[in-house]
């Protein structure tokens, strides 16, 4: 194996992606090869920076709560109840408006689901996250997604020689 | 209509779904205690704010419950349900002003990564936490695309060809895109942290 073939396979030899009958080969060379070992240092080192954030708990009736709403018919994408269930500072007065405005069609269902709405938001921890950013720029997010799907499809027609 | 006994066999998704779907509002709980975990580990890695990842989360499983008749059992639910929450992830960030650019931002014109400088582990003085915080800062500078990857596999410790079912790419493009991913990464590590390049002190 040369260096070339060894680079090649250094990554998914990390990600525990390659059968033994490949892995032995790579290793003899990492053994020979200070350059190719040097590489999975470095690979490893990059590694060792991507830690998982630490969890956030599940609140306890979280799961009972979102059954109920779902039930009741609210349809999600109800942005307002986020703002407003976010905390006492920022209600001081419109702030919210610009995020608020989500079309919001309330829908005669969603209207009901109105009444539970108000009614777990009671029940809502207020503690408060740091600062929005309530930036009231709201073209689409539809756009954003389509780009991503075009990304996702230009990206398949690209797979790597092998 | 399943019958679901207390001691048996975990319920299978699939009629937690149907159960669901005909009004069973306990099926649903059922459902969201699945794989609520999951979705607020997801979301935390966009955000640190308690009440912001529940509500993503929150509006995550109504949106799928108002779809749910769309749901293909051919699939996973979580692979259903993922994409879903990463549209809702992507438009709650959009909405704070934060990464669509980012999302949108054509990596393949972003300047190469010619990686020169090398990166220093972790200082062993850095507490897990302190590196966690890093690692996020960075992560969200990424675009979606390549964050997706990195929390998938670094995080979720998901195999490759369980990433490609999931984003419905191949495992060759798994591949490529990670490797580009991690490079990118460290590229904005070293570039927003050049205490960490090595021989930096
Ligand atoms: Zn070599």
């Amino acid at each position: 194996m040369d260096c070339s073939d060894a680079l090649a396979r250094i990554p998914r030899y990390l990600d525990d992606e390659l059968l033994e009958a490949e892995a032995a080969p790579l290793r003899a060379h990492l053994m020979d090869c200070v350059d190719c070992r040097g590489q999975v240092q470095e690979a490893r080192s990059v590694s060792a920076w991507l830690v998982k954030p630490e969890p956030v708990e599940v609140p306890a009736g979280f799961a009972a709560l979102v059954a109920r709403r779902a039930i009741a018919g609210d349809p999600g994408a109800l942005t307002p109840v986020a703002d407003v269930a976010a905390g006492p500072a920022p209600l001081t007065s419109a702030p919210a408006e610009g995020d608020r405005m989500r079309s919001f069609v309330v829908s005669a269902v969603a209207v009901a689901a109105l009444v539970l709405l108000a009614l777990s938001i009671a029940l809502r921890r207020m503690d408060m996250p740091e600062n929005r950013g309530l930036s009231a720029d709201d073209a689409s997010t539809d756009q954003a997604l389509e780009a991503l799907r075009k990304m996702n499809e230009r990206d398949q027609s690209e797979d790597p020689k092998e | 209509m399943v019958l679901r006994k207390m001691d048996a066999a975990p319920v299978e998704d699939s009629s937690l779904v149907r159960d669901s779907l005909a009004g069973d509002g306990t099926a649903f709980q059922l459902l969201v205690e699945r794989y609520q975990g999951r979705l607020f580990a997801l979301a935390r890695n966009y955000t640190k704010s308690p009440v912001e990842i529940e509500d993503i989360v929150q509006d995550t499983f109504l949106k799928a419950f108002a779809r749910l008749d769309s749901f293909q059992h051919q699939s996973s639910f979580y692979t259903w349900i993922y994409r879903i929450a990463t549209n809702t992830l992507l438009d709650h960030l959009k909405r704070r002003g934060r990464s669509p650019v980012q999302a949108v931002e054509d990596p393949e014109v972003l300047p190469n990564g010619v990686c020169d400088g090398n990166l220093m582990r972790p200082d062993a003085r850095l507490q897990e936490k302190e590196i966690a915080e890093i690692t996020q800062d960075v992560l969200l500078d990424l675009p979606e695309i390549f964050r997706q990857v990195l929390i998938l596999r670094e995080f979720e410790d998901m195999a490759y060809q369980d990433i490609a079912d999931l984003l419905e790419i191949s495992i060759g493009t798994v591949e490529s895109r990670l490797f580009r991913a991690r490079n990118k990464f460290k590229q904005k590590l070293l570039a927003k942290y050049p205490e960490f390049a090595q021989g930096a002190e």
